[in-house]
């Protein structure tokens, strides 16, 4: 226990102390949600889905966290390079403590990230739904930081060099992409007004599940929670994130096959 | 307190340690030298259990390395060839995350991390971070941090690599005391003939994987007939240039593994 709590301090103190990294990291998401946000802001309105602001929030958040989740897993990678991971191979502590004190200090870190851009949002002008629909909020947030911490450790524990971290960088971006653009065709094809919301949420959730049955049951939970929380326009959203998650876990088998050791 | 019998270990197509056997005596400093690529290295890993043996066994304190990981691991210190330190922590923090790792209790943790931070003299510099440290600060403190558990058994590799000649006779000042008043038996490696000379009570010289000598330093120069020590390697080992274990053929591979991930 103690040796997970110490773990865990360790990522969380280092992340707190690289200032500069935070802001950075913020500036991204923030240019986000400024960028789309002012942009096709009037466009959403004019077509009569109310405030883009209120759509684009929750997307916005949750890809935070699950990045900054993602890539805090991944420094496990710079362990390595900074021989540091040695010293906790050899010490006398079975392997799966280490990777939980990890994924959880990669989780909590993408969690204060996520809350960190919230708190953007807030200003900028986004309010929900209810404020009771944060706590389910936190919790779904936090079934997506530790899976993807964990995701992120795997890859960075499977890279073996700094010029795989590259492409696995890039691969991730290019995932990420991809899953968006196929997101916003698919919910082109539904937006039509034939459609209920009921039966909407039903159709995209098929297209999501045809595509990676079986592949993670978290992942799975985690669509059961959303209908909970964000009713109408926000689907795209969690959809978004289990495309992504869907994505990576091809790309991660991917690498599993190409890379033996 | 270290017995190895028949130890081999293959990797594809190179076997870098040839079923070599020794005996290391508690309270011993055991140096082991060779030239670059000879399976030093690859020994001490097998030796802290970062490999697994192709065969062979080891133990330490008479407990089997494969059979019993854990325990084994609690045995032993050691200070790696290349820094293991955190370098985002403080001197403390890297030596209380060893503490907890190891399972010490808080009261032992604090009392020993004192100790061996004044012994080493760096005390007054524990809540700087490491990354400002000179390579001769790292090396202590990496030093004072194996040692915090209060091993049986320590292992330094190379050591004194890249440090200066204070540093160095410092350094191994400080092993030679914690030798004698804490009887820990010290297993190190080096390329320095002079230290492992002034510091070793018995030396092993290994090439090509195999144990090609083994006796106290007198004993090896006088079989060889040679006045230093460094004079006696040359005669056992040869005078030509060994390669590095970084062959063309690993990088090509690495290469070709990186392309074959893109696709």
């Amino acid at each position: 226990m103690n040796v997970i709590y110490i773990l865990w301090l360790r990522e969380v103190k280092r992340y707190v102390r690289s200032r500069v990294q935070i802001i950075f990291s913020l500036a991204q998401p923030t240019f986000y949600l400024l960028a789309f946000g002012l942009g096709f802001g009037p466009v959403f309105e004019k077509a009569g889905e109310g405030s883009y602001l209120q759509f684009l929030a929750p997307g916005i958040v949750g890809m935070t966290v699950l990045l900054s989740s993602m890539f805090s897993g991944i420094a496990v990678l710079w362990d390595r390079q900074f021989g540091f991971l040695k010293e906790t191979l050899v010490a006398p502590v079975p392997r799966i403590y280490l990777m939980i004190g990890r994924t959880l200090g990669g989780a909590t870190i993408g969690m204060i990230q996520g809350a960190l851009i919230l708190l953007v949002c807030l200003i900028a002008g986004f309010r929900p739904q209810h404020w009771v629909n944060l706590v389910s909020a936190f919790s779904f947030v936090t079934m997506i930081a530790i899976p993807f911490a964990a995701l992120g450790m795997t890859l960075g524990s499977m890279i073996q060099s700094m010029e795989g971290l590259n492409l696995a960088s890039n691969f991730l971006r290019d995932a990420h992409v991809l899953s968006v653009r196929r997101s916003l065709s698919i919910e082109q094809s539904v937006q039509g007004p034939q459609y209920d919301h009921a039966h909407r949420s039903a159709l995209l959730r098929r297209g999501w599940s045809a595509g990676s049955t079986g592949r993670c049951l978290a992942l799975q939970l985690l669509s059961g929670q959303h209908s909970v929380m964000y009713s109408g326009g926000n689907i795209s959203y969690d959809r978004r994130l289990f495309l992504l998650a869907n994505r990576s876990l091809k790309l991660l088998q991917r690498f599993a096959i190409r890379l033996p050791n | 307190m270290i017995r190895v019998r028949n130890l081999t270990k293959t990797f594809k197509s190179l076997t870098a340690v040839k079923g070599i056997s020794f005996d290391v005596e508690q309270g011993e400093i055991f140096a082991f030298l060779g030239p670059n690529g000879a399976g030093k290295t690859t020994t001490i890993k097998m030796l802290t259990t970062m490999l697994r043996p192709t065969s062979g066994t080891i133990q330490l304190d008479g407990i089997d390395t494969v059979l019993r990981q854990m325990a084994a691991r609690k045995k032993f210190g050691v200070v790696f060839q290349d820094p293991s330190l955190d370098e985002q922590q403080t001197a403390y923090e890297n030596m209380e995350l060893h503490g907890v790792l190891y399972g010490m209790t808080k009261k032992l943790r604090a009392e020993r991390i004192e100790k061996l931070l004044r012994l080493f003299e760096l005390w007054e510099r524990r809540k700087d971070f490491v990354k400002q440290f000179s390579g001769g600060m790292k090396r202590r403190l990496e030093i004072a941090r194996g040692l915090l558990h209060m091993p049986k058994i320590f292992f330094l590799d190379e050591p004194t690599l890249g440090l200066d000649p204070q540093s160095r006779s410092q350094l191994w000042a400080h092993v030679k005391y914690l030798n004698e008043t804490e009887n820990t038996t010290i297993f190190l490696t080096t390329h320095y003939m002079d230290e492992a000379e002034r510091v070793a009570h018995r030396i092993a010289i290994m090439d090509h994987g195999e144990l090609i000598a083994q006796g106290t330093a007198s004993s090896l120069k006088g079989r060889t007939d040679t006045d230093s020590l460094e004079d006696a390697f040359l005669a056992l080992t040869g005078t030509s240039v060994r390669d590095g274990s970084a062959s063309s053929t690993e990088q090509v591979r690495e290469i070709a593994r990186m392309i074959g991930s893109s696709r």
